[in-house]
Order: structure tokens, then C-alpha cells, then sequence
């Protein structure tokens, strides 16, 4: 019975060198190339430096349903990315194109001037201010 | 309730912010603080309330903070000529005595910008200040005026509580403007656009630039698609920028492009060309500013190139031409010792179709403007971006051919075997590659962006700081 137990021991220890730790040495790393020629890059990158930014931006209900204000979004230079008129009551679902290293844009609406930061290519928030609170 | 003031809270409750007749009425019954401010309702430090402690009448009123000796207050949109009784209820959250709490109401000359204070205060020192008030004054003032509720008082645990504001006069402030008077502004065009936002002033069918990127960019090309180049993406460098003029319906009204072509590092006579990928050539009335003097686009009385399904605007036909490149030498403006020429410019103004649905920014939008050349006056050899599709002029043959791995069914295009492009854009006007040297050389941090996917060094063009650029071999 000893001897059957070894047997079973020594038979599965193997199975559990699959579970150590590789050795750095013994993982593989690609080397960084030394040209533009040497490149191998993903089949799924884009190569683009710039990048399409989804925007939600939710209307809100009132008694103008009429009326009409000029969006205007601007980038962190102050140059402007979009102008247009629209409906306060409509939600707006639309891209804007910027460059891959801008991480916030500038919207105003009516009195509604705010930054918002783009997290994962995209800024969702309403048209209305955010207006400090109350203690 | 009684019948009568059902239909008042029906009114309030339906109708929070509205002008009726000649009054302007404030109930606050949307509760939402910032929708009314939207609206040119001004808050500073006050809030809504719907605790039925507090509230005056309906489900909300609006109400401060506690005291602490500065004022707070809530503002009325600009009212033009007020005349008759301001009305509005008020009271106070806790009986705080001896606090010395007061309401001022404030009227605002927008014309002189001057405050007049001495309308009337209320003070709540003396009674109980917890019972609703309702206060009324008359005014009869010719301009344009905002009205102030303004409470303040010194440390008291206290609050404000207001309701229920009746003004004698129309609502005169203008949303889309920032709240100001709606006759401070003007639109001399009469298109609906002050001229506060309108680009365009003067012109009634045109209001909005917008562009597609904010700056000036810059295509490199490689030109000896499908075969392998010296990557020095140096064969044609073109700035652009691209400005979508819109009116007042936010269509499309005409295209300003600036195309600027700064070198020619290559022996073969590109021509450069772009299509609006969703755009119909029928929906193109005219183009002007083309430099076309060769045979290679055919095109119709429109300027856009026959035989398309989607607009093609021809922008030059012959690099060497348009830049004035003899042929001597390796190119112009790619080596400091070698030819060199000034810039050539080419100025298109692409005038749309506005009738029926007219085209939205989103048609012509970066994705869809989809510029290429055709690589040494031979029509059918098109390079475009990186999986950007082919003009329907294009020969699909040359796909998966040489270096290039192509696959139409899955919408790959101009990818190499190994994933790398033959055009490359970058986000502003950049330096490009002299001749012969690697594009990477020139920008160091290029393979650690490509390598990481995109993740890292996005700024490998822009950033001029020591370690990301060798200028030695930038041009």
C-alpha cells in the first residue's frame, strides 16, 4: 500500500511543473525593431493619429421646444471642432475627429460652458449647466 | 384644495418659466435647477426644495443655503419695460431669532449696468418668520431689466424660501446667447444666426465653419505601391485642411480645401485626388481651383471624375508640374543640397447641392473624405490610406500583389504582409523625412507607438522635446 501511494505521487508530480512560474529567461521577446522596415504591427492597428470621438449629448425637456441654440465644441487650443444650431429638446448623437493625444473638449450651449474629459473615444453628458451645489 | 387654487398650481405646474400676456411667471415647479437656468434663470446659491416643511406652495420653491453673511440670490431673465405689481411668496425655513435675515429685491439696469437696491428689503426680525409672505410692488420702467431676489443674513442655521414670482413684462433674454437681451444682438443676414456665432455675417446661406480637423495636417506617401519603398514616406508630402462650410440647417454648403503640396521625393508623376465617400457626384454643383493639365481624369461639367458611384474631386494631376519639378536631382525640397521650389497651393471651393435633404456634416465627414493618388499618371494605380476602399476606377488586380496584402472582402486595404501602410497622416503639419532616411530616424518614438498598437507615444509627430525627433534628418 506504501509503495502504491509513492507510485501515485511520483506519477502526478509532474502534472504540477506546468504550474510554476516561468523563468524570464526562458520567456520569449520581441525584439523592437531597428527600422520602419523591420515592422511587424497588429493586423487590427489603425496607423491613425487622430482619432473619432462619440458624443451623446442629451437634451432637455422645456416649454421652448422650439428653440434653438448654437453647440459649439472646441478643442483645448480654443479652435473650434464643431458649430451648429439645435433643438434643446432633441439629443445629440454625433463624432468629431481629433488628434489621438487630446483627452477633453470644450462645449457650450446657451449659458452651458463646461470641459469634458473623453474616456475610451467617448463624452457623454447633457446640454444643461452644472451649476454649483448648495450648502 | 379649493377649485380655484387648483387651476393656479395647474398653471404653475404646467407653465414654470413662460411668459403669459405681459408677466413673466416663476414657479418652479419643473424642479430641476438647472433646466431653469437654462433658461435665464440665475442662481447663486440657492436650490430647489421640495421638503414639504419648506416648500410654499406646489411641490417646490427655491431656497438658500444657511446664512453666512453674503448674499444669496435668484435672478429673473432680462424683462423688457416692467410695469405693474412684481408678486412673489417668501419666508424663512426655522425660526432663527434674533437673527437679522433679510429679502432684498434688486432691480438691474441692463442699459446703465446700474443696481437699484432701494425698491424694498423685507426683514424677518420681527413676527414669525416661518409664515409665507406675499410681497408686492409696483414698477413702471422703460428698458431692459433683470430682477433680483437677493436674501442675506449673518450666521443662522436658517434659510430662504421663495415662490411663486410674478413679473410685470416679457421675458426678454435669449438662451442662445448667453441670457443677454435678445435686442443686444444682431443678425444682419436674417438667416436666424446672430451674428454673435454666424462665421458669416452678411451672408444668409452661409453660418458655420466647420472643419474637419481643427489644423492643418499632412499626408506622406510612399509612392511604389504594391511594391516595397524606402519608407522615408517622403515620395509626396501634402498639407491640408478641410473646412465644411454649413448655413443655419446644418447642411453642407460648400467645401474650402487647401492642399498643400511642400515635396517631391520620387521620379514618378503623381497626381492627387480625394472621394466623398458618401456623397453622389450629383450632389456637387461646381469645383474651381483644380490644377489639372493632363489627360488622366476625365471629368464631368460638375469637375468631379466620370465613372464614379461617389464623388471624386481631382485636385492636381501632375506633382511635377504643379510644384514646377524639372526632373533633375532626386525630388524638390527633400534634400538641403538639392532642388528646392516653393510650395505649391491649390485652393478648391466645392460648391453642394442644398436642395432636399442636402448633405450633413456626417457625410462628409474625416472617414469619408478618402484622399489618394494616382501613382505615375496610370489611372488604375491608386494609394490610399491605410483600409481606406478604392475609387470604381481603381484595378483590383493589383491587390494582394508584391508587398501588398489587400483583402477587399474583408475591407483591408493597402496593408503590407506586414501590417505597415504606404500613407501615413498626421494630426498637424509635421516635419517630413530628407531623402532616403527611414521615417522612424527621423521620429524616434514612431516604432514604440507602433509597437504598443497606439497605446504609447501618441504624440510621436508633435512632440518636439529631445528624444522623440532626430532633426538632423527632418526636412
Amino acid at each position: 500500500m506504501k509503495y502504491l501511494l509513492w507510485f501515485v505521487f511520483l506519477s502526478i508530480l509532474p502534472c504540477f511543473q506546468a504550474c510554476k512560474i516561468d523563468s524570464k529567461e526562458t520567456t520569449p521577446v520581441s525584439a523592437r525593431p531597428n527600422s520602419f522596415g523591420e515592422i511587424h504591427a497588429s493586423s487590427s492597428f489603425s496607423w491613425s493619429t487622430s482619432k473619432n470621438v462619440h458624443l451623446v449629448l442629451s437634451g432637455f425637456q422645456s416649454n421652448f421646444p422650439d428653440e434653438k441654440t448654437v453647440l459649439i465644441l472646441s478643442d483645448n487650443a480654443g479652435d473650434i471642432l464643431y458649430k451648429g444650431f439645435h433643438l434643446s429638446g432633441k439629443s445629440i448623437d454625433m463624432y468629431v475627429r481629433l488628434p489621438s493625444t487630446m483627452d477633453r473638449i470644450q462645449l457650450k450651449y446657451g449659458i452651458c460652458t463646461k470641459w469634458l474629459p473623453i474616456k475610451d473615444a467617448a463624452v457623454y453628458t447633457t446640454l444643461l449647466p452644472e451649476l454649483p451645489s448648495v450648502e | 384644495m379649493n377649485h380655484t387654487k387648483a387651476i393656479f398650481y395647474f398653471i404653475l405646474l404646467v407653465l414654470p418659466c413662460f411668459s403669459l400676456g405681459q408677466s413673466t411667471l416663476f414657479g418652479m415647479e419643473g424642479g430641476n435647477r438647472a433646466i431653469d437656468a437654462a433658461h435665464c434663470w440665475e442662481f447663486s446659491s440657492m436650490d430647489y426644495t421640495n421638503n414639504s416643511s419648506e416648500v410654499i406652495e406646489g411641490q417646490f420653491s427655491a431656497r438658500t443655503g444657511t446664512f453666512k453673511g453674503k448674499h444669496q440670490s435668484l435672478s429673473s431673465p432680462y424683462i423688457i419695460n416692467p410695469e405693474g405689481a412684481i408678486v412673489f411668496k417668501h419666508r424663512l425655513s426655522i425660526n432663527d431669532k434674533p437673527a437679522t435675515i433679510r429679502l432684498y429685491v434688486i432691480i438691474f439696469d441692463y442699459a446703465t449696468k446700474q443696481y437699484d437696491t432701494n425698491y424694498l428689503y423685507t426683514s424677518y426680525s420681527t413676527g414669525d418668520p416661518t409664515l409665507p409672505v406675499i410681497s408686492q410692488f409696483n414698477i413702471k420702467r422703460t428698458g431692459i431689466f433683470k430682477i433680483i431676489f437677493s436674501f442675506i443674513g449673518n450666521q443662522s442655521n436658517a434659510r430662504g424660501i421663495l415662490d411663486a414670482i410674478s413679473i410685470p413684462g416679457l421675458n426678454h433674454s435669449n438662451p442662445s446667447n448667453a441670457c443677454l437681451p435678445k435686442t443686444a444682438m444682431k443678425d444682419s443676414d436674417g438667416d436666424g444666426v446672430y451674428d454673435t456665432f454666424d462665421d458669416f455675417p452678411n451672408d444668409p446661406l452661409l453660418a458655420f465653419n466647420n472643419y474637419i480637423k481643427t489644423n492643418y495636417s499632412t499626408f506622406l506617401f510612399e509612392d511604389l505601391w504594391p511594391g516595397k519603398g524606402d519608407f522615408d514616406f517622403n515620395d509626396l508630402v501634402i498639407d491640408y485642411r478641410m473646412n465644411r462650410i454649413t448655413n443655419a440647417n446644418n447642411k453642407i454648403v460648400k467645401v474650402e480645401a487647401i492642399f498643400v503640396l511642400r515635396a517631391i521625393g520620387a521620379s514618378y508623376k503623381n497626381a492627387f485626388a480625394f472621394q466623398m465617400n458618401q456623397i453622389p457626384p450629383s450632389k456637387i454643383l461646381s469645383i474651381s481651383g483644380q490644377n489639372l493639365s493632363e489627360s488622366l481624369f476625365v471629368l464631368a461639367s460638375n469637375g468631379t471624375e466620370l465613372g464614379q458611384k461617389y464623388a471624386v474631386v481631382p485636385v492636381f494631376d501632375n506633382a511635377h508640374k504643379a510644384i514646377g519639378y524639372t526632373g533633375a536631382g532626386t525630388g524638390v525640397n527633400v534634400e538641403h543640397s538639392g532642388p528646392s521650389a516653393p510650395y505649391d497651393t491649390s485652393s478648391l471651393l466645392i460648391l453642394l447641392d442644398t436642395s432636399g435633404a442636402g448633405v450633413s456634416l456626417s457625410e462628409f465627414s474625416f472617414q469619408a473624405f478618402n484622399p489618394f493618388i494616382v501613382i505615375n499618371q496610370t489611372r488604375g494605380r491608386e494609394l490610399h490610406k491605410i483600409d481606406f476602399p478604392p475609387t470604381d476606377l481603381m484595378n483590383r488586380s493589383l491587390f494582394f500583389t508584391e508587398y501588398d496584402r489587400s483583402n477587399p472582402n474583408t475591407n483591408k486595404y493597402y496593408r503590407s504582409l506586414q501590417n505597415v501602410p504606404w500613407v501615413i497622416e498626421t494630426s498637424m503639419s509635421t516635419a517630413y523625412m530628407s531623402e532616403k532616411n527611414d521615417l522612424s530616424s527621423g521620429y524616434t518614438k514612431l516604432i514604440d507607438w507602433v509597437m504598443s498598437s497606439g497605446s504609447t507615444y501618441t504624440d510621436w509627430y508633435s512632440n518636439p522635446v529631445a528624444g522623440y525627433r532626430n532633426s538632423s534628418k527632418l526636412f
